[in-house]
């Protein structure tokens, strides 16, 4: 992809990837995840996990599996406002943008 | 390096963070590993990055992150503070938190300050090579007016002589005639002639003079003071 990508759709597709699990998921999924909609660095992926468990847009648990335990990371109900939020910003912008590519007028 | 080597890395270089967000990130990373298998160590170090480059982008996310400072493009987390071919953090460098900003900063006022320098270096540069053509030129210029002060010196010394001469010859003449003309009536009318002559040159000498004196020399010291002006201004523009 030819465009970047600000912290903020960073932090939605993270969001995003994180809330289809109902059970939550744990880092390395997350990241296969988000990198499968966008090239990031995988080194990207933990900075913004940390801080979204800190905003108290996502909680953590552990579960042993293996014979270890593997962090589960859940989205929380702020996480899922915070989501929202994000999906219907970038509702209007995608449209807006795609409006102006096809040439239609933006209001 | 074997994941081992990178753990150990990324432990040290994260020393200047709190213990807990050091342990976080280091549990984050071994289950990372072990989430990617066993066979996949090599793949997982080439696409995470080198360990400097995890430790710093750890510690960015404990400054809050900053968003204008770096951005996700295709290629991964661009950030030029954390490029890996800049130079890295050492290990033992003060908390990047607080530095951060000012590093920043600092990099690039020195980067203006080195354009700058290079600015002096090219005047000085101009200076150095603009003097074999310099000098020559002041010195004509200096010469030329050298010249015309010497002439005009000389003039003004010797017009008034000249008067003065006319004058007294011609007083001395006029009065030595009036006397002659009783006594020699013919030698005595020639002496008057010549000292009205005299008179009438000293008189035409004095309004050259206050021609002169009056009205060109001001337009002389002018023009060259125009002529010089100007060729003064034309060196410095030059320079």
């Amino acid at each position: 992809m030819v465009f970047n990508t600000g912290a903020a759709l960073l932090d939605a597709i993270v969001l995003a990837a994180v809330s289809k699990e109902e059970e939550g998921t744990y880092g390395y999924r997350i990241t296969q995840d988000v990198r499968a909609a966008l090239e990031v660095s995988e080194s990207t992926l933990y900075p913004v996990l940390r801080r979204l468990q800190k905003d108290g847009c996502l909680e953590v648990y552990d579960r042993e599996f293996g014979g270890r335990n593997r962090r589960y990371y859940r989205i929380t109900e702020k996480g899922r406002v915070q989501l929202n939020l994000y999906m219907a910003e970038w509702q209007e912008y995608s449209t807006k943008i795609t409006k102006i590519f096809t040439g239609g007028k933006v209001e | 390096m074997s994941r081992e080597e990178y753990m150990r890395e990324l432990a040290y270089l994260l020393q200047d963070i709190p213990d807990g967000e050091r342990e976080e990130a280091l549990s984050w990373y071994e289950d990372y590993f072990d989430e990617a298998g066993e066979g996949e160590e090599a793949e997982v170090i080439r696409k995470l990055g080198s360990p400097a480059k995890v430790a710093a982008l750890i510690k960015d996310g404990l400054n809050g992150g900053n968003d204008e400072a770096g951005e996700y493009t295709e290629t991964g987390y661009q950030d030029s503070r954390f490029r890996e071919d800049n130079k890295v953090p050492e290990p033992r460098m003060e908390p990047l938190n607080e530095e951060k900003d000012t590093d920043y900063k600092y990099g690039r006022s020195g980067r203006k300050r080195k354009r700058s320098r290079g600015e002096y270096l090219l005047i000085l540069i101009l200076c150095i090579v603009a003097v074999p053509v310099i000098l020559p030129l002041a010195g004509s210029v200096f010469g030329i007016l050298a010249g015309i002060l010497g002439v005009g010196l000389a003039v003004a010394v010797a017009v008034p002589v000249c008067v003065v001469v006319a004058v007294i010859l011609g007083i001395v003449l006029v009065g030595v005639g009036i006397v002659e003309v009783f006594l020699s009536p013919g030698f005595g009318f020639l002496m008057l002639g010549g000292g009205c002559l005299a008179l009438a040159a000293g008189i035409l000498l004095i309004l050259a003079c206050i021609l002169v004196f009056g009205k060109f020399l001001p337009w002389a010291f002018r023009s060259v003071a125009g002529f010089l002006g100007k060729t003064f201004q034309r060196g410095g523009y030059d320079s």
